[in-house]
C-alpha cells in the first residue's frame, strides 16, 4: 500500500493555504506539430500550436486559460501532463522537472496531476461499469487491497454527488451532467493536487453547467486542488477562475487576475474578445462592439512581427515587424503587446 | 413600459397551432413536442430557447416537415404558413417552398455543406432550380451573395470546396445558400453554436443586417440566453416537449413568470461581475419515456406544491404577448 493516496480525504487545513506558493511553473512550452507530405514522407513545415508560453500556477488557485479554437489552451493543458511531449520548454510541478522524468516516475507524478476531458461520454469506457471504471485507475497504479479499493470509490462517489448504488451502473445509464461527475470522480480517485479541466462544462445545459461547477468550486475548497481551466466560455471562466491567461495563436498575450482582465483588459485582443461575448441582457444589445475582421490566421505560417496585428483595430508598423515580449506591466498583469490599452 | 421599445408587427407569417410530434420507438413513444404552439410575425426574430431534449430542433423539423417518418409523426395540431397548412401539402409542394420561401441553417456549417460540390455550384442550386435561372446567371447571383455576407474575393470562393473555408466562412455560405430565394421565414437551428465568439459575433450582426435588407423572420433556435438578448423580438421557452413561457424578450429578462425561465437567467454567470455561489436548477430534465402526470417541472422547481405534481398546468394568457403554463399564475394556487 502506498502511502497517502488511501488516506482519507484531505482538508483543507492540512493542505495549506495562501494562493502564493508556485505549483507548478511552465517556461518557454512549445509544441510544435510537423506536417508530414510528399513522396517521401519529409517534413515540409510545422504546425506551431503552442509557441513559446510561460505562466505559474500557485497553488489552491484556479488558472483559466481562454482563446479561441486552434489557439493552443487545450495543447498547453495536454503537453504539460506530458501527454503530448513538447518540442521544448520546462515544466516544474512541485519541485519535479516533469519533462526529465523517466516512465516510471512520470507514471507516480500524474497521480498529482490529472485531465477532465470535456465529452464525459467518449472519455469513459463503454463497456466498464462506474465501479470498473475507478477500480482500473486504483489497480493500474497498484493501489490498496480489494476492500480498500471499494471503500476508496464509494467514498469518490460519494463526494462527487453520486452514490454507492451507481457503482455498478454503465455509462449509458446517465444523463450528461452525470457522466461528468463520474470523470471528475475518476480524477480525484489518486488524490491528485493538479487538475487540468478541459472544457468540463462546454457540453453541458445551462442549468447542469451551475451544477458541475458548483461542485468543482467545493471540491477545490474542500480538497485544495489546484485547477487549470481551459475554455472558451468567458462567463463561465470569469466565474471560476483567479486568474485568466488569453491565448491567441499559441502564444499567450495576456495574463492577470480574473477582475482585472475582464474589467481593465491590456490587450487588443482581450479587449475585443470581451466585447464579442454576448451579454444576457436584451437593453446591452446596442451597445457598441468591437468586430474584429477576418479570422486567425493559419498557425502553419503564423504573421511576422505580432501575430495579432492582421486583425488588431490599433496596428502601427512597428507590430508588423517585431513580436512583442510577455513582459509585466502591472501587479499580477502581462501583456504581450507594443501598445497595451490603458 | 418594456413593449413600448419593441415594434407591434400583427402580419403573422407562421401559426403552429397545438403542434404534437411523437417519435414511436422500441422503447415506448416519445412526444418529442406535445401541444406547441406560437406565432412568427412579418420581420421579427423569435427565439425559442430550450436545453437539450427540450423539443426546440423538432419544432422546427416539423415546420419544414423534415421529421423522419417513422420513426416521427405529427399526430396533432396544424401549422399554417401565410394562413396555408404546411401539413396537407404534397411532397412537391412542399420542395417549393423549402430554400424558397423557408430556409434554414443549422449548426455545424461542414455537415450541411456538400464536401465534392464546390462552393458556387451549391450557392447556385436552389436559384437554378426555385428562380428558373441559367446557370450563368446563377452563378452570377451566388458572386452577389457571397459579397452580402461578406466574404472577400467572391469570384475565386466560388471555385473553391468547402474544406478549403474556416468554420465562419463556412456558415457565410450556409446564409447565402439560405437567403438565395430571399425566402420569408429563415429558420436559424444554433447557427453559431460551433462558431468561436468573435466569428459568433461577425454572424449575428449579418443576420441582423440581412433581415433588415430583405425583410425576412428569423426563427432562432438556441440555448444561449447570451444570443437570445443579442437577437430576439420575442422569446419561446421550451420544456420536455411544451412552451412554458413566452414573451417579448425585456419581459423574458427582466420579469421572467415561469420558475424554469427565472432559474435559467439566474444560473447564468454573470459577464459584469462575479458573484459567489451559481444559482443551479437542482435534478435533471424528466425522461420523456416517462413523463409525469403533473407539471413536468414540478420535481425542479422549489416552489412546487401538491398540486404541480398531481395536475399539468394549462398555458394561459397573462397580459397581451405573455403566457406562461404555471399553477403559480392562477386562482388555484395556495402555495408561497
Amino acid at each position: 500500500m502506498i502511502s497517502g493516496i488511501m488516506d482519507p480525504v484531505k482538508t483543507k487545513e492540512t493542505v495549506g493555504n495562501g494562493k502564493s506558493e508556485v505549483l507548478l511553473s511552465v517556461k518557454d512550452l512549445k509544441m510544435h506539430f510537423p506536417i508530414k507530405g510528399g513522396l517521401l514522407g519529409r517534413t515540409q513545415g510545422y504546425v506551431k500550436a503552442v509557441d513559446g508560453v510561460t505562466f505559474d500556477i500557485f497553488r489552491g488557485e484556479t488558472l483559466g486559460l481562454v482563446g479561441e479554437s486552434g489557439c493552443g489552451k487545450s495543447t498547453t493543458g495536454r503537453a504539460l501532463l506530458r501527454l503530448l511531449e513538447a518540442t521544448s520548454g520546462s515544466v516544474r510541478f512541485d519541485g519535479k522537472d516533469i519533462f526529465a522524468l523517466s516512465e516510471n516516475d512520470l507514471r507516480t507524478a500524474r497521480r498529482e496531476m490529472q485531465l477532465i476531458f470535456q465529452d464525459p461520454f467518449s472519455s469513459l469506457n463503454p463497456r466498464l461499469s462506474v465501479g470498473e471504471t475507478l477500480d482500473r485507475v486504483l489497480k493500474i497504479h497498484g493501489l490498496g487491497s480489494k476492500e480498500e479499493r471499494e471503500n476508496r470509490i464509494k467514498e469518490i462517489l460519494e463526494l462527487v454527488g453520486l452514490t454507492s448504488f451507481h457503482m455498478r451502473r454503465y455509462p449509458h445509464e446517465f444523463s450528461g451532467g452525470q457522466r461528468q461527475r463520474i470523470g471528475i470522480a475518476r480524477a480525484l480517485t489518486l488524490n491528485p493536487k493538479l487538475i487540468v479541466l478541459d472544457e468540463p462544462v462546454s457540453a453541458l445545459d445551462v442549468s447542469i453547467q451551475s451544477q458541475v461547477v458548483n461542485l468543482l468550486e467545493d471540491l477545490q475548497e474542500q480538497l485544495g486542488l489546484t485547477y487549470l481551466f481551459v475554455s472558451h466560455g468567458l462567463n463561465i471562466v470569469r466565474h471560476i477562475s483567479d486568474r485568466v491567461g488569453v491565448m491567441y495563436l499559441g502564444k499567450m498575450v495576456e495574463l492577470a487576475d480574473s477582475d482585472t482582465l475582464f474589467e481593465e483588459p491590456k490587450h487588443p485582443y482581450t479587449q475585443a474578445l470581451m466585447s464579442a461575448n454576448p451579454i444576457a441582457n436584451p437593453r446591452l444589445r446596442d451597445k457598441p462592439k468591437i468586430i474584429l475582421q477576418g479570422d486567425v490566421p493559419s498557425p502553419i505560417n503564423p504573421p511576422s512581427g505580432c501575430y495579432f496585428h492582421t486583425r488588431c483595430p490599433y496596428a502601427q508598423p512597428k507590430c508588423r515587424e517585431e513580436a512583442p515580449e510577455f513582459v509585466k506591466t502591472g501587479e499580477n498583469q502581462y501583456v504581450a503587446c507594443h501598445y497595451p490599452l490603458s | 413600459m418594456s413593449t413600448t421599445t419593441t415594434k407591434t408587427k400583427t402580419d403573422t407569417i407562421v401559426s403552429v397551432e397545438n403542434l404534437k410530434t411523437y417519435f414511436y420507438t422500441e422503447d415506448g413513444t416519445v412526444p418529442a413536442i406535445d401541444g406547441v404552439s406560437f406565432e412568427v410575425k412579418r420581420g421579427e426574430t423569435l427565439a425559442i430557447v430550450g436545453e437539450s431534449g427540450s423539443g426546440k430542433s423538432v419544432t422546427s423539423l416539423s415546420i419544414m416537415r423534415l421529421i423522419p417518418q417513422p420513426p416521427g409523426k405529427i399526430v396533432n395540431g396544424d401549422i399554417k404558413f401565410n394562413g396555408e397548412s404546411l401539413l396537407i401539402k404534397t411532397e412537391k409542394e412542399m420542395r417549393s417552398i423549402r430554400g424558397n420561401r423557408i430556409s434554414m441553417i443549422f449548426q455545424e456549417p461542414m455537415t450541411s455543406l456538400n464536401p465534392v460540390y464546390k462552393i458556387g455550384d451549391q450557392i447556385s442550386e436552389s436559384i437554378i432550380i426555385h428562380q428558373k435561372k441559367s446557370k450563368k446567371e446563377a452563378l452570377a447571383e451566388a458572386i452577389n451573395l457571397l459579397n452580402l455576407v461578406g466574404i472577400p474575393e467572391p469570384e475565386r470562393r466560388i471555385n473553391q470546396y468547402p474544406h478549403e473555408l474556416s468554420g465562419g466562412m463556412r456558415q457565410r455560405v450556409m446564409i447565402a445558400i439560405a437567403l438565395a430565394c430571399q425566402p420569408e421565414l429563415l429558420i436559424a437551428d444554433e447557427p453559431t453554436t460551433a462558431l468561436d465568439v468573435t466569428i459568433q459575433n461577425q454572424i449575428l450582426q449579418l443576420m441582423k443586417t440581412l433581415k433588415q435588407k430583405i425583410n425576412m423572420s428569423i426563427m432562432l433556435i438556441t440555448h444561449d440566453l447570451g444570443v437570445v438578448a443579442e437577437m430576439a423580438d420575442n422569446v419561446v421557452v421550451m420544456y420536455a416537449g411544451q412552451v412554458v413561457e413566452q414573451g417579448d424578450v425585456y419581459t423574458i429578462f427582466e420579469n421572467p413568470k415561469h420558475p424554469y425561465t427565472e432559474g435559467l437567467l439566474k444560473s447564468m454567470p454573470s459577464a459584469e461581475k462575479r458573484i459567489g455561489k451559481l444559482y443551479a436548477i437542482e435534478g435533471v430534465v424528466p425522461n420523456p419515456l416517462n413523463l409525469p402526470s403533473g407539471c413536468r417541472f414540478a420535481a425542479r422547481c422549489e416552489y412546487a406544491t401538491a398540486l404541480c405534481y398531481d395536475e399539468m398546468p394549462d398555458i394561459q394568457k397573462i397580459g397581451n404577448e405573455e403566457a406562461v403554463r404555471c399553477w403559480k399564475y392562477t386562482h388555484r394556487w395556495e402555495g408561497k
